[in-house]
């Protein structure tokens, strides 16, 4: 089944990737630069969406105590990481042309970093935890004391934003968006849940190999590979 | 409930007593740690009187996640906690109590210091007392997010470097606000956005966190 | 009464017990042998509800221990591996300012008082950080003369580190409990008669 999404995945990656770099129109503000949102974008989606599912796992694991979940919430904490990384990078790049600097204090970018650290803490949580039953759990709490700060940090970076320096600069684009630059984003969008689903079920079939070698139930649960 | 929470309260303001040297080792930190700004970005005072407030409220939140870490740590490896969660009060009036007490130690006399650090950056009057009002309203939620990471990290390796790891995110807005505030004011701007937001994350984090640290001292027990 | 069903802990890989069956009526003491690593620590501690166990259910009085947690948690007392004394405190202090979170509140004389008889007369008034092993553990111990009010003892070792004058100190307090309707679960690696009648299993 990983397989069969790691195709979906390429494929639609291609496909995104051509619709953005050669069907998409250039941008007359910023040229060719703008074509990394094609990256950009659907990776901070990505980023934010992985770290909801992640804590609703985390939660389902926690209040029902079902390991399956927690596991599930285990196996997508690097790619979320990955995917805040990956858009805190291609940010810079794009914010090198456009800004004229590799890093600007501006709202979505240090909310992003913020999250990165919140995948970090997360991480570095379950990694120092050597049962792995009370790391699903303590990782849990922290994911969800998480969820409830993700809009607390968000609003307040931007109070802070504004107040410093003025929204004069911003990611959101101008409403009259090409329909070429749209279906290139959703494409490349699509590729990354593909990849995403991909490497977290083959994460989490490591996981539960791991963790459960001599459990008897692994018999007959075959159904989550 | 309320005479458990007297209890706990006076039990750690008397250990606090016994060991007087966790409040003055904190105490000299905020002071060394804010003393080192002025030899790094010069002793001009006017450059000083811009980053002065948020040097001391940074220094404040180092102080804070300094202290940190010992807020259930003794209690767990000397056992006093498994009496805590087996005593059939609730665990989140206790729990509120440690925080609260554990705040009053290391927290209140770092805000009542900063005002003289304050002076340090040639910060106004006006600037010094607002500064000591969101240090009032800020550092009790410090105490409280930075608890919860304590109890997570129970009797982890690594413990108090991963405690910061996990919490500082959650420190931002306070930093935010805290130290927005009398910037804000600096600039004759309003400041009731800012503190009404403070005294929100305030309440808000006193009914919320117990429930996550209480939680998060079960799982560290099994 | 309690009432253990179908219990199994495993810590990893390593079964530490599977399928324990047992019950404890008013009156009974109950024994938990077994060498190093076997389980009777963690058995302990599912039983009082600090840990989960994997499978299996504790009842008291014909309920869930879990369900009704808060009422279980009142009639436990529990005395661990560490004395939970604060080191910088006096032995006196220490009970003084524990005891009315467990819900007794003796008066300093009665306080006082039961700490000469376990023999601490002479350093009760020293922080416990001066203290050997022994004398904390009788520090903790002096606790079980007010803790009447709970009924369910569950002792881990409470033999460790005691000479033999506190340890039949310690075994006629044990009794006194019982017979006065209490119960008692306690593990012990070592082999002398404590309570005669106490039933034991054996986790080997």
């Amino acid at each position: 089944m990983a397989v069969f999404f790691f195709l979906l995945a390429s494929i639609l990656t291609v496909w995104g990737l051509y619709v953005g770099f050669f069907v998409a129109p250039t941008d007359f503000q910023q040229g060719e630069s703008y074509r990394i949102i094609f990256i950009h974008v659907p990776a901070a989606w990505m980023s934010m969406l992985i770290y909801l599912i992640m804590s609703f796992w985390a939660a389902i694991g926690l209040i029902m105590n079902t390991r399956l979940s927690s596991m599930m919430a285990h196996a997508l904490a690097p790619t979320g990481a990955l995917m805040t990384f990956i858009a805190l990078w291609t940010g810079a790049f794009w914010g090198r042309p456009t800004w004229g600097a590799w890093w600007v204090w501006d709202a979505r970018l240090t909310s992003e970093l913020i999250l990165l650290f919140l995948y970090i803490g997360y991480m570095a949580l379950r990694a120092s935890i050597e049962d792995p039953r009370r790391a699903d759990r303590a990782s849990a709490i922290l994911a969800l004391v998480g969820i409830v700060n993700v809009p607390i940090i968000y609003f307040s970076v931007q109070w802070w934003n504004t107040l410093h320096q003025g929204a004069s600069v911003s990611l959101t684009k101008s409403p009259s968006m090409a329909t070429s630059m749209l279906t290139g984003m959703l494409v490349m969008a699509l590729a990354f849940w593909m990849y995403s689903i991909a490497v977290s079920l083959i994460r989490v079939r490591r996981i539960i190999r791991d963790r459960e070698a001599n459990a008897a139930w692994l018999s007959d649960s075959s159904g989550v590979q | 409930m309320y005479k458990a929470f007297i209890f706990i309260l006076r039990k750690e303001l008397l250990l606090a007593l016994r060991q007087k040297t966790d409040v003055v080792t904190v105490l000299f930190f905020f002071l060394i740690v804010s003393s080192l700004f002025p030899f790094a970005v010069g002793p001009d005072l006017n450059t000083l009187k811009i980053i002065g407030p948020g040097v001391v409220w940074v220094g404040a939140l180092l102080c804070s996640l300094l202290a940190l870490h010992r807020v259930f740590e003794t209690d767990f490896s000397d056992g006093s906690l498994e009496y805590l969660v087996l005593s059939g009060e609730p665990l989140t009036v206790l729990v509120l109590a440690k925080i609260g007490s554990h705040w009053l130690i290391t927290g209140l006399p770092v805000v009542i210091v900063a005002p003289l650090i304050g002076l340090q950056f040639g910060l106004s009057a006006g600037s010094l007392s607002l500064l000591l009002i969101t240090l009032l309203l800020g550092t009790p939620v410090l105490s409280l997010m930075g608890s919860i990471g304590a109890a997570l990290t129970l009797g982890v390796r690594g413990g108090a470097a991963l405690t910061s790891i996990l919490i500082l995110p959650f420190y931002v807005p306070v930093l935010i606000f805290g130290a927005g505030a009398v910037v804000a004011d600096l600039q004759g701007l309003s400041i009731e956005g800012h503190l009404s937001i403070l005294i929100a994350m305030l309440c808000l984090s006193v009914a919320l966190v117990p429930i996550a640290v209480a939680n998060a001292i079960k799982i560290a027990l099994e | 009464m309690l009432e253990i069903q179908n219990l199994g802990f495993a810590r990893g890989k390593n079964v530490l017990f599977e399928n324990l069956n047992f019950s404890v009526k008013a009156g009974e003491a109950f024994r938990v042998t077994g060498s190093n690593g076997s389980g009777k620590t963690t058995l302990l501690r599912i039983v009082s509800g600090l840990c989960r166990p994997d499978n299996g259910v504790v009842i008291w009085d014909r309920d869930l221990a879990r369900k009704n947690n808060s009422e279980f948690v009142k009639s436990v007392n529990f005395l661990g591996h560490d004395d939970g004394l604060k080191k910088q405190l006096t032995a006196t202090e220490n009970l003084k300012l524990m005891l009315p979170l467990l819900g007794a509140s003796p008066s300093d004389r009665d306080v006082e008082s039961a700490l000469d008889a376990a023999g601490l007369e002479a350093v009760k008034h020293k922080p416990v950080m001066h203290m050997s092993a022994g004398q904390k553990r009788r520090v903790a111990l002096t606790r079980l003369d007010f803790m009447n009010h709970r009924v369910l003892w569950i002792l881990d070792e409470p033999f460790t580190s005691l000479d033999v004058t506190a340890i039949s100190g310690l075994v006629l307090k044990l009794r006194k409990h019982i017979d006065s309707g209490g119960l008692l679960i306690f593990t012990t690696h070592q082999d002398f008669d404590v309570v005669s009648e106490a039933l034991s299993l054996s986790l080997d």
